[in-house]
């Protein structure tokens, strides 16, 4: 290991014909950088990853590699069921990733061990649940352990078993010095990881520290909603940082911060919440 | 690449798509045969298009054998998309070969020709069934998803280019003298159909160099694919 950057990108815009879906992406990662990368669905996540996987070219830019021999273990955001069981699947990879056979055959062994399926490693893949499939993908990423792990989408239609799982996998990948890259949309799971999260917002890339520092002290955001107990209870544990207080019609206010209200009103719209009305206020002068 | 090949081999075997094209091959060369006795030259003029057809069918399967989130995570540890493609490639041609071997032994074997084949029929044969195979491949190859996004036109665009390739000689004789040339710019299945044709007439070095040339024109077009491959990576044109 070495204080040598891993990947750097300069300025790298991508376009696909008049649209251009990031611009002026810089970003660098070092080993050990955990950087979560959120936006909503079309805004350029899995593309900014494929670039820094070097999956696709760009259209202007610069992407910097610290060492050429640098190992990259990329986790799209579903591995399609295949005809094969997870051991024979992860045999062909490593052999094609040229890892030596004995050590390959411990390391299968030990990855199953790790993600709790020996017990599904005759399984064909074409009956593993998405939750196995995922965990078969982020063990074909780190069969020849990665300086760089990118993962597009790694929680996504997981249970919470798995979620819990998967994440505790990430934090021991993590510490042995892996970088890791990611594009999540849970909005608890980024804070879990220990990261640093940039939002993408019209192809911008925005470090959320910086974001909220300047939005936070400008605006406020007042949302009145019906919902039940439960989802109440639920929200008011992943929100700590807003405010609420009921009003007439037995309606709720909350009040809450640029940073967190659009994952409270999915959040709220996902428990079955009702939004009665949304308000943007200037907070301080 | 043995690997990656083999990883490949996995797949399409296990995928069953191999099946339909392998299957109407092995039964149309037994059909063909049925009736016997049957020009040797001739037959084997007819196996060669046959397979030639059929290897433009498994490399236009086997281009698309991968899902495109499967293509990205063997392409991250294969290293290289062109190392990938040419292993697409050499599979594709490779799983010919056994093909190929069937259409020149099936009918000398169980005695299906007028006479029977010398040593150097059989091995020119063999080599001119592998040679329009890699033509075939070489041509499918540029009809996947990544340069044509849709599987109808594409298959319609590969279909007129088959028909095209197997007709040049009929294409030739309709056009004018000052553009006859052009057809030199087609596949040259062509030279390996009439040396069938001639073959008592051709010499040694004819018989190559129709062999040769089918390979190098497979070869030029298979890597300017690589070449545009190697550009463009996993792109698409949409976002």
């Amino acid at each position: 290991m070495n204080n040598q950057a891993l990947v750097t990108l300069t300025e790298v815009t991508k376009q696909y014909g008049d649209r251009k879906v990031l611009t002026d992406i810089t970003i660098t990662m070092n080993h050990g950088d955990c950087f979560i990368i959120r936006g909503s669905n079309g805004s350029g996540k899995s593309t900014l990853l494929r670039i820094v996987s070097g999956l696709i070219p760009f259209t202007s830019g610069q992407r910097i590699l610290g060492h050429p021999n640098i190992v990259i273990g990329y986790t799209p955001d579903r591995l399609p069921p295949l005809r094969m069981t997870s051991t024979e699947y992860l045999i062909h990879m490593g052999r094609i990733s040229n890892v030596p056979r004995k050590a390959l055959r411990e390391r299968i062994i030990e990855l199953h061990g790790m993600f709790n399926l020996e017990q599904h490693a005759s399984l064909k893949m074409i009956h593993f649940s998405k939750g196995m499939l995922q965990k078969v993908n982020l063990m074909q990423a780190t069969l020849n352990m990665p300086d760089l792990l990118i993962l597009d989408e790694p929680f996504s239609g997981l249970d919470k078993e798995s979620t819990e799982h998967l994440l505790h996998s990430l934090q021991q990948i993590k510490a042995s010095g892996t970088a890791i890259l990611a594009a999540v949309h849970e909005p608890l799971l980024a804070s879990q990881l220990q990261s640093q999260t940039y939002w993408l917002r019209q192809g911008i890339l925005v470090s959320e520290r910086g974001e909220s520092l300047l939005k936070d002290s400008m605006y406020s955001y007042e949302i009145v909603c019906h919902m039940k107990q439960e989802t109440l209870d639920r929200l008011t544990s992943l929100f700590k940082d807003m405010t609420w207080q009921r009003v007439s019609g037995g309606s709720i206010r909350f009040t809450l911060s640029e940073r967190d209200y659009r994952d409270f009103l999915m959040e709220c719209l996902q428990s079955g919440g009702e939004i009665i009305s949304l308000q943007r206020k200037e907070s301080r002068s | 690449m043995i690997s990656l090949i083999s990883f490949l081999h996995t797949c399409f075997m296990r995928s069953y798509r191999y099946g339909p094209p392998t299957f109407i091959y092995i039964l149309g060369i037994i059909f063909v045969y049925s009736v016997v006795p049957n020009p040797v030259m001739d037959s084997y003029a007819f196996s060669t298009i046959f397979l030639f057809i059929v290897s433009t069918a498994l490399c236009y399967m086997i281009i698309e054998i991968e899902t495109p989130n499967q293509e990205s995570i063997t392409l991250l540890h294969s290293g290289s998309i062109v190392k990938l493609y040419l292993g697409k490639l050499l599979y594709s041609w490779i799983f010919t070969f056994p093909l190929a071997l069937y259409a020149v032994l099936y009918p000398a074997v169980l005695h299906r020709f007028d006479r029977s084949p010398s040593l150097e029929e059989l091995s020119v044969a063999f080599l001119y069934h592998i040679a329009s195979s890699w033509l075939g491949v070489a041509l499918a190859c540029w009809f996947g998803s990544k340069f044509i996004r849709s599987r109808v036109i594409s298959f319609i665009v590969l279909s007129v280019l088959i028909v095209t390739t197997i007709s040049v000689q009929a294409i030739q004789n309709s056009l004018p003298d000052g553009v006859k040339k052009a057809v030199l710019l087609l596949p040259p299945l062509h030279t390996t159909i009439e040396t069938y044709m001639n073959y008592e007439t051709a010499t040694l070095f004819t018989k190559l160099v129709v062999a040769g040339s089918s390979f190098l024109y497979g070869a030029l077009v298979a890597a300017l694919f690589l070449v545009i491959i190697h550009r463009r990576k996993l792109d698409s044109s949409h976002g």
